[in-house]
């Protein structure tokens, strides 16, 4: 209340919600605002008060900080994630884009004959071969003909791995829910079922960009793949929570 | 000095005896060989991405538990003769989860798969038969769910004892 006095005298101007607290024991500044190098908090408050009501004009407006520095520790604890999010978002817009001719940016989700788990690489066709060239320069490659079926299916997930895993828990007051909100994307599943030389059956799951999936499996079916059900589109993952029971 | 001799060589049976007769069921069912078919989706309408995923992540988890001699794939002609069971999977429920729904409420958005694991002999002979669960319901994607299917699959199947094979 005594902050709300201090804000009104001599300036005319109500700004009731900047209730500003300042340490009592902090050397006062020329213009009256109590400053000194404690956070950046009040001195970004303090630019923008005087881009609200003008320079010079604050004088000893601003007096006092209230509980609004709590809540700006909480923010800038979720400033750093939400960042990291944005950045993340940034870096897969337009994934879609990336088919150029048959070459992809895929992600191996599990199955491809020596190639490690979540392996990022690129998938190509050449010489009627499907081949996954990984990052490292290491290549899997299985003959189009093998392929005894692909499916197409949707997939919704979470971006920024393990390390944006561990920064949603870390978020206080709930944050990481809240970043969990928008840090998801939709991406294709392709599963490409093949058999070896000596007859074994293989399953291999793929991770495209939304929209490249269908791209892909028109492309490995014009090589000569075997495709049991030809769809358009690719599945879509059922109704969560809704129980598939068999007899 | 004969005597001894005959004692000793007697000792010496009896305690090879109980060696074998305390031999673990991990040691006799390494007599055997596996062979892993394809996921059978029942009457459940389930992903092709997870019913391969379970076929995949139960072979690699098969051969972690060191059970059997060769792990083999479905349809892999070199698994023949009669040391070499069949395992079966029918899926029996699946429920889609979602990551995002799980990472938002913590309490919903699970995705659970239920399925009947059968070990067969050649001949259509049943030797162990379980109904295994795998969920995941806090961190991971949802095919992490046919990973910790796979992983129960082989845990219910090393804790079984299979019957020795009779040669």
């Amino acid at each position: 209340m005594k902050a709300f006095t201090q804000c009104e005298r001599g300036t005319g101007v109500r700004a009731p919600h900047l209730l500003i607290k300042l340490r009592s024991n902090r050397p006062r500044a020329k213009n009256g605002v109590r400053g000194g190098p404690h956070g950046m908090a009040p001195r970004l408050l303090r630019t923008c008060v005087e881009i609200w009501v003008g320079p010079g004009r604050i004088g000893n407006m601003i007096e006092k900080f209230a509980p609004l520095e709590r809540s700006m520790r909480a923010l800038s604890f979720l400033l750093l994630p939400i960042c990291c999010s944005t950045a993340l978002m940034a870096q897969n817009q337009g994934g879609a884009g990336l088919a150029s001719g048959s070459t992809m940016r895929v992600t191996h989700v599990l199955g491809f004959e020596s190639v490690s788990n979540n392996a990022n690489g690129e998938l190509s066709i050449k010489e009627h071969t499907l081949r996954f060239q990984k990052s490292d320069g290491s290549i899997a490659q299985v003959s189009v003909e093998s392929i005894q079926d692909l499916t197409l299916g949707v997939q919704d997930r979470q971006m920024g791995g393990t390390a944006m895993a561990v920064g949603r828990a870390a978020t206080p007051y709930g944050g990481g829910r809240l970043i969990s909100l928008f840090s998801h994307k939709k991406y294709d599943t392709l599963t490409v079922e093949y058999l070896d030389p000596n007859g074994g059956f293989h399953g291999a799951v793929f991770q495209l960009n939304k929209g490249q999936g269908q791209v892909l499996k028109e492309e490995l079916v014009g090589e000569g793949a075997h495709v049991t059900n030809m769809e358009n589109q690719p599945t879509k993952p059922n109704a969560p929570e809704a129980k598939n029971e068999g007899s | 000095m004969k005597a001894v001799r005959k004692i000793l060589s007697a000792v010496f049976v009896v305690a090879v005896l109980f060696a074998c007769a305390a031999l673990p069921p991990r040691l006799l069912a390494q007599s055997w060989s596996v062979q892993v078919d394809k996921v059978d989706p029942g009457d459940v309408n389930i992903e092709p991405a997870f019913r391969v995923a379970i076929y995949e992540n139960l072979l690699i988890e098969l051969a972690k538990t060191k059970q059997f001699k060769l792990v083999f794939r479905g349809g892999d002609r070199n698994a023949s003769g009669p040391e070499v069971l069949i395992l079966k999977t029918t899926v029996q429920k699946y429920t889609p989860g979602s990551e995002t729904r799980r990472a938002i409420t913590t309490v919903s958005g699970a995705t659970k798969l239920n399925v009947r694991s059968q070990l067969c002999t050649r001949e259509g002979k049943v030797v162990l038969e379980r109904v295994v669960d795998g969920n995941v319901r806090f961190f991971g994607g949802n095919l992490r769910a046919t990973h910790n299917l796979a992983r129960n699959v082989a845990e219910t199947i090393k804790k079984s004892d299979l019957p020795a094979r009779t040669l």
